[in-house]
């Protein structure tokens, strides 16, 4: 009887023992679980300042990638542009270039003579022309006369000994260096460039 | 029956002791049990916050990374235009070119 009785209180007390552990591990997993809450509770304050950085950042990198394309699409197209205006300012000194020395070309070439004469203001020129065109029977004594006529001062012409780099042109100048006028192919299309870039344009793109 | 009670209470001394033993280690190994909680809580608490940061901005650079895409589709596109529109420009271009060649031997010739 007594055995029993001693049995019985000694089974009660495991299982209030059991208890007293098992009340302690779920307290214990309770005040983690609270720590796991409140820990992804003050990630989530922050969240939305991540976020909210985050999408001006991806709002900012597409409009520098766009912005990018476009300029290079626009950039793309300038070059593109300019260098078939190039070619038809090239492909036309390569025409006057192989053209045949006939009336017309001496024409030009007179004319250009007495216009950068006069330009300089006359007096002692001499002009530099393409190996090509040193032997060409150029009238430089009526261009000169013309030129002293024109700026009222008395005016000789001679071919120098120096020749003109290119195909075509002429470079005139007073024979003591003080001036001179380049026309030279490079020179007579950079000067038109300005005004007929945008002619070229109009007619090559229509814009 | 006197004897037979005092064995009774001597058994029951006994028992009580026993007791007191076992609930007293269950209370030490509760009070372990709280202790350890405690002292590990803090590194729960950065783990679990550390993670979920992690988290978000996993999803942050997730938010830029498909914006970059999304770009860079619609930069290829522009792209891909700009050179329909650039063949077309060449094209007529090629149509209009002894015109534009002609304007400059006029212009160098007639100047």
């Amino acid at each position: 009887m007594l055995d029993l009785l001693v049995n019985r209180i000694i089974e009660d007390a495991r299982i209030k023992a059991q208890r007293i552990v098992n009340e302690a591990e779920r307290e214990a997993e309770a005040m983690l679980e609270a720590r796991r809450r409140e820990a992804a509770e003050a990630a989530g304050r922050e969240a939305s300042s991540i976020l909210m950085k985050a999408r001006v950042e991806a709002t900012n990198l597409r409009r520098r990638i766009l912005v990018d394309a476009r300029m290079r699409a626009k950039w793309k197209e300038i070059v593109e542009k300019n260098r078939l205006i190039e070619d038809v300012f090239r492909e036309a000194s390569r025409r006057i270039g192989g053209m045949p020395r006939d009336d017309r070309y001496m024409k030009f070439l007179e004319e250009r003579i007495y216009k950068y004469g006069v330009l300089v203001g006359g007096g002692e020129l001499e002009i530099l022309l393409p190996d090509r065109d040193r032997g060409l029977k150029l009238d430089l004594e009526g261009i000169a006369e013309r030129i002293s006529v024109t700026v009222g001062v008395p005016t000789t012409i001679r071919i120098s000994e120096d020749s003109l780099n290119g195909d075509w042109g002429v470079i005139v100048r007073r024979i003591d260096g003080s001036v001179e006028i380049d026309g030279s192919p490079e020179a007579i299309l950079e000067r038109l460039k300005p005004r007929l870039q945008p002619l070229l344009a109009k007619i090559l793109f229509g814009g | 029956m006197t004897e037979d009670f005092t064995a009774i209470l001597m058994k029951l001394r006994e028992v009580e002791d026993d007791v007191r033993a076992l609930i007293e280690e269950a209370q030490d190994r509760a009070n372990k049990i709280l202790e350890e909680a405690q002292s590990s809580s803090y590194k729960i608490f950065r783990e679990a916050y550390l993670a979920e940061v992690r988290r978000i901005e996993e999803e942050a650079s997730k938010i830029i990374e498909d914006a970059r895409i999304e770009a860079e589709r619609e930069a290829s596109t522009i792209l891909k235009e700009s050179e329909e529109l650039l063949e077309g420009l060449k094209r007529r271009a090629r149509e209009r070119f002894e015109e534009a060649v002609e304007l400059v031997l006029k212009e160098i010739m007639g100047g």
